[in-house]
């Protein structure tokens, strides 16, 4: 590597290679005679690391060619410490917080994981991310794990115990609600899922508690109880976060913080009305609060349709769909962000047929909406993305699939598209890959390539659903992100505290909770004490 | 060598060899190199202080040996020509190995001591070479990661300023990364 830019003072340095090369050269050589080393570790030539090294290796040969400076890494202004740190993936710059306090607040910074999230996806959103189809029946989960090259894990295998309830194993009132009270996995955002528990007025009198969670960091946060009610109808609810500046002077979105939002939505009682009943919690005030919500259309029950199809959140912004007398009539958009007083309402697509189920899901930041046609023949199913929220919602038709087109390599997967007893109801687009689908075909989960109209096994149900034909609705299918950068959860604000049933007390501080802790050992562990024989 | 004008240098196909206007740069230790301007210009410092109108003699680099400014001239001359050779697109600066040709260069071009490489990112800094910072520092990033954070600090001579109770506490928030 001859240094070509010409030197115009007297320096010879035609015949003499550059000297810290020659030196990394035979150093090279040295190293593959003597001893195995990481491939991946450079040579490193300095004085403090030779004496660290192991006995075999040569003094170094030449030591004018030191630089007069020896620049440690503490020496680098902490704008270039920042620059290095935030190039590590995640987990490798969270554990270098230990390393020292400089380190701790160059990480801390709260630019730190913009800039991490920026370099690692700096054209567009990602879509290579790995991610987990998560599906929740009748207090089941099933788990399944696809990672960047959206390889399935084939059975998807429910843990021994049989519930595959291991991996929420960290939060507190798992365990007792997994044998005594109902409890269900609501909703998801990214990798937080939001978890909810009913204790039914037995011993007191009783409560509903929500829970949002991290699976892979193991953070979790319990909101507000809300009384328990005998009759709150059907309940629509909607989990959605938005990253938010905490950061006013930086006046950008730093990532670190978001702002959440719970929204549970009533069952209008009659049809056609104006004003619907939420109960919303948001983690800037830290607290529920009813509200009545004006629509600029007449809303219906959710018997039906809406039930069935759940709130998806995209864009900021809530969605469901609004039915009567069995006939879609459109969607309801709500935004508990900027606009809580008033939602707004969008039509169903022109070619969409509304006497039949819809489901829906998000892919990047747009939303889509499912519907197999079973009343019609040739059977088939469309999926339309929504473009544009004005003019009461411009569609348009991505995909349409006719059954007799499909081809697999598993000819029971094409012996059940061409059933007569509808298969194929959706159970989620895929994240990262906007032409694929996950069907849901008896008790298989197939990928369905639209663009190929290719079928792939990607999964079994049976352990979830053990007797079940029907399929499961596109709201216990839940897409649980892995973003390079997890999503934390909310911190408590004002929560507030004590109740009689220690394992779900909110919690402010890890010593709060350690206390806890502590004290529930000590209850288990004195037992009545048994009489000895005498 | 691609003929370059005082604007920004747009790269293209033709190889011509006669009017390259050239720049001094001087380094801290009084070496002055002499280079091509379209290759000082990848360094937006440079950049600047020439567009400026203010290169007319040498230009002084009081940040930066020559030891280390012969490498950089090394690097933006091999990224300068690279682009010459490719599309007159924007080289790609995010090291995406499949389709970065450079790649294999570059690679070589980081295996120096510790020392140096600080020094290259430092000057990449002062410089303004996008490229050879994100590369530099991509290259101490994967030096750091697989490692504890007690092999780093052996790695880096970094010292532990945390007593042991608080060090217990920063990995206890963030428990799982640790697994």
């Amino acid at each position: 590597m001859a240094v070509e830019s010409i030197k115009i003072t007297n320096t010879d340095t035609d015949t003499d290679p550059d000297p810290d090369l020659s030196l990394v050269l035979s150093y090279k050589r040295r190293k593959e005679d003597d001893f195995e080393e990481d491939p991946k570790e450079f040579p490193i030539l300095s004085p403090y690391r030779k004496r660290r090294r192991l006995e075999e290796e040569e003094p170094d040969p030449d030591d004018s060619t030191q630089l007069p400076e020896f620049i440690k890494i503490e020496e680098l202004p902490d704008a270039i410490l920042f620059e290095i740190l935030y190039r590590l993936p995640c987990r490798w710059a969270l554990q270098c917080k230990s390393v020292s306090k400089r380190w701790c607040s160059v990480i801390s910074h709260p630019l730190f994981v913009r800039n991490a999230m920026l370099h690692r996806h700096p054209f567009s959103k990602s879509n290579t991310e790995p991610f987990t189809l998560v599906l929740y029946h009748d207090k089941k989960i099933l788990a399944l794990p696809f990672d960047e090259d959206c390889g399935g894990v084939g059975d998807g295998d429910v843990d021994g115990d049989g519930d595959g309830l291991d991996f929420l194993d960290f939060l507190p009132c798992i365990e007792f609600a997994r044998k005594n009270y109902p409890f269900c996995v609501e909703a998801s955002f990214n990798d937080l899922l939001l978890i909810r528990s009913v204790v039914l007025p037995i011993v007191n009198s009783g409560f509903t508690e929500y829970c949002i969670c991290n699976p892979i960091t193991k953070q979790w946060i319990i909101l507000p109880r809300l009384p328990y009610e005998v009759n709150s109808g059907i309940l629509l609810v909607g989990f959605i976060c938005n990253p938010d500046s905490c950061d006013k002077e930086k006046g950008c979105i730093t990532n670190g913080h978001y702002s959440y939002r719970v929204v549970r939505i009533r069952s209008p009682t009659q049809s056609n009305t104006t004003q619907i009943r939420m109960q919303i919690f948001s983690s800037d005030t830290g607290e529920w609060c009813d509200s009545l919500v004006s629509s600029p259309r007449g809303l219906n029950s959710f018997v039906g349709t809406p039930a069935h199809a759940g709130v998806v959140a995209c864009n900021g912004l809530l969605h469901w769909v609004d039915e009567n007398d069995r006939m879609i009539r459109g969607f309801v958009v709500f935004d508990p962000f900027n606009s809580a007083q008033g939602c707004r309402y969008i039509d169903p697509p022109i070619d969409f047929s509304r006497g039949e189920w819809v489901s829906f899901g998000v892919f990047q930041g747009r939303l889509r909406i499912f519907q197999k046609s079973s009343l019609q023949c040739p059977r088939s199913f469309s999926v339309w993305e929504l473009e544009d929220y004005n003019n009461a919602g411009t569609w348009c038709l991505k995909y349409k699939i006719y059954s007799e087109d499909m081809v697999s390599e598993y000819s029971d997967l094409l012996k059940m598209a061409k059933e007569k007893i509808s298969t194929g109801s959706l159970l989620a687009f895929h994240p990262n890959v906007g032409e694929i689908v996950f069907l849901q075909f008896r008790k298989y989960i197939v990928l369905c390539n639209m663009r190929t109209r290719v079928l792939t096994m990607a999964g079994r149900l049976e352990k979830l659903l053990p007797g079940y034909f029907d399929s499961l609705p596109a709201k216990y299918v839940f897409l649980v992100g892995q973003p390079s950068w997890p999503t934390p959860v909310p911190l408590p604000l004002k929560f507030e505290c004590p109740s009689p049933f220690l394992f779900s007390e909110f919690v402010s501080k890890r010593q709060k909770f350690k206390k806890q802790q502590q004290e529930v050992e000590k209850l288990r562990a004195t037992p009545t004490p048994i009489p000895l024989p005498v | 060598m691609a003929s370059s004008s005082t604007s920004v240098v747009v790269s293209n196909k033709e190889k011509e060899n006669k009017n390259t206007k050239k720049v001094t740069l001087k380094s801290s230790d009084g070496e002055s190199f002499e280079v091509d301007e379209s290759v000082a210009m990848e360094s937006q410092t440079i950049k600047h202080i020439i567009e400026d109108g203010c290169a007319n003699n040498e230009i002084p680099l009081p940040n930066v040996t020559s030891g280390i400014l012969s490498r950089v001239i090394e690097y933006c001359k091999k990224h300068k020509e690279a682009a010459g050779e490719s599309e007159p697109s924007v080289t790609s600066y995010t090291s995406n190995s499949t389709t970065n040709p450079l790649t294999e260069w570059d690679t070589e071009f980081v295996k120096v001591d510790q020392n140096t490489l600080f020094d290259l990112i430092l000057a990449a800094n002062y410089l303004d070479i996008k490229g050879l910072l994100d590369l530099t520092c991509k290259t101490v990033a994967d030096m750091m990661k697989g490692k504890t954070p007690q092999e780093i600090r052996e790695t880096f001579h970094i010292k532990n300023d945390y007593t042991p109770e608080e060090e217990a506490e920063v990995r206890k928030e963030n428990q799982w990364a640790f697994e």
